[in-house]
């Protein structure tokens, strides 16, 4: 098992009381798996990406990665953020280097994956720009890319595409899609977003409002074996039965809160 | 873009001529300002006898000396305050006290101090610009995007890494903002420093022609504190634009 969570709780303490966010959280994560955590807006669910990331500790329970516990940050565990923090004295080729110079990676072999995950995020023209030359849409296949290079264990990603229009969100949704087809890294995504969670994960995991537990955790078929076209898949049956099956999932929770 | 740059230059122009054709017409006398010629005149005198170049050479000294120890100063401590929160809390309040008095006004003080000498000079140069560059420097390195510092933590980067990577060319937008500003202190202290008490240099030249009434040697002194305080500027604009490609000012180049 890559990612294990048992009994995970985190609560803060606040003037004059105590705010529980998550409530014993239990989840595994396996190599090669596109996880969703998807749940209501502040419902804990950054919370339990930065525990894993090491940016903050679990008040409670056992968070290992490959069997050993989450001390801190780590290069196995990179993160993508709402905002792509790049650096902004880096043009694109050297900001998705920038990982792997720190490493110390050999300059031909850097070159060579640099190269390979530019092409997938389809920036290979733009490598020379400067981030204030970005959209809002390349800034965060920058920031993709730039994870991807460096060939963390897991990817963890807080609403990356959150801040983007509808129009280059879909698009980055089918880009992301194409790159675990190919990659088939292990991801863990946090969204508020059901279509976006059925179409790019293998398991959705739904939280429920604060202090979270988890609601229910399902298999999803289909971004391994939907269509490649991305609106066939959004347009599908199925898509739609499940999306609308979860959608009233989270409904229920809401109406009646634990 | 020449034609506009031209532009900028025609006021200028049109005002020294102006000047000439009014001296020369008896309108400005020469009692009350000698004509841009005469002032011409006088530095190529000055250059000739090797006085002129002595002069600059000492206030550029001075200048240059005074900066490169205030300015230091004011860098070390700004990325050392600002890195490091414990030295923050131990010195940031300190050196602000200590900015709030104009450091002009210990003229007298350090006259006492060090006399008239090099000694002096340097050391008001050295105070005039090491707060400029404190404050700047410390501000420049306190308003770095937090994601970008976390980002090179996820990488492994810490200690000189992180300084060197991160912290140093995130805030060297600022820093040189604060190296602008001391230049220009810098330059203004010096002719303070000079006029009130000097054996050498610009400002000597221009008090020693006052007592022989040469007018034409003062207004010189005066032009040339303004040509090496532009220079000054312009070699500062010019690192501007070889550290920080990457930075995009509002309007184009001119900021």
């Amino acid at each position: 098992m890559l990612l294990e969570l048992a009994g995970v709780s985190r609560w803060y303490h606040t003037r004059n009381q105590v705010i529980h966010v998550l409530n014993g959280i239990d989840l595994s994560i396996d190599t090669g798996e596109f996880v969703c955590l998807l749940g209501p807006s502040g419902c804990g669910k950054s919370t339990l990406l930065k525990i894993i990331a090491g940016i903050e500790p679990a008040n409670r329970g056992k968070v290992l990665c490959r069997g050993r516990p989450i001390q801190g940050p780590g290069r196995d565990r990179a993160v993508v953020f709402q905002q792509p923090a790049l650096f902004p004295w880096l043009n694109v080729w050297d900001n998705v280097a920038f990982g792997l110079k720190m490493q110390r990676v050999p300059r031909a072999l850097r070159q060579r994956i640099v190269e390979r995950y530019l092409e997938l995020a389809g920036l290979s023209a733009a490598r020379r720009l400067r981030t204030y030359e970005l959209s809002g849409g390349m800034k965060q296949r920058v920031a993709i890319a730039r994870v991807l290079a460096t060939d963390p264990s897991v990817v963890l990603m807080d609403e990356p595409f959150g801040a983007l229009d509808a129009f280059t969100k879909e698009q980055m949704q089918d880009l992301l899609r194409n790159v675990w087809r190919t990659t088939r890294k292990t991801v863990f995504f946090i969204t508020h977003d059901v279509e976006e969670a059925l179409f790019l994960a293998t398991r959705v995991v739904v939280l429920s409002p604060r202090p979270a537990v988890i609601l229910c955790d399902r298999t999803c078929p289909f971004s391994t074996h939907g269509d490649a076209d991305g609106r066939v898949v959004r347009s599908s049956p199925e898509f739609i039965r499940m999306r609308e099956e979860i959608i009233g999932l989270i409904r229920g929770a809401q109406a009646a809160p634990f | 873009m020449r034609a506009r740059s031209l532009t900028g230059w025609m006021v200028p122009v049109a005002a020294v001529l102006l000047w000439q054709v009014l001296g020369d017409a008896g309108v400005i006398t020469t009692r009350v300002l000698p004509t841009p010629w005469q002032v011409l005149h006088a530095g190529i005198t000055l250059a000739h006898s090797g006085e002129l170049w002595q002069d600059v050479g000492v206030s550029a000294a001075r200048a240059g000396i005074g900066f490169a120890i205030g300015a230091g100063t004011g860098l070390v401590l700004g990325l050392l305050n600002g890195i490091v929160p414990l030295a923050s809390r131990l010195l940031d309040s300190t050196i602000q006290m200590i900015r709030t008095i104009p450091h002009l006004a210990l003229v007298p003080l350090v006259i006492l101090w060090f006399g008239i000498g090099e000694t002096a000079k340097d050391f008001l140069v050295a105070l005039g610009t090491m707060f400029p560059m404190y404050l700047n420097t410390y501000h420049g390195v306190r308003s770095i995007d937090p994601g970008l510092v976390e980002m090179a933590r996820m990488y492994g980067l810490r200690g000189f890494a992180l300084y060197r990577h991160v912290l140093l060319p995130g805030a060297l937008p600022s820093i040189l903002v604060g190296l602008r500003y001391a230049l220009g202190v810098a330059w203004i202290t010096l002719i303070v420093a000079e006029t009130i008490s000097a054996d050498s240099g610009i400002g000597y030249m221009v008090m020693n022609a006052r007592e022989f009434v040469q007018m034409d040697v003062v207004v010189l002194g005066i032009v040339l504190y303004a040509l090496l305080g532009k220079l000054s500027d312009l070699a500062a604009r010019g690192l501007e634009r070889w550290w920080l490609p990457w930075r995009v000012t509002v309007g184009g180049e001119e900021a």
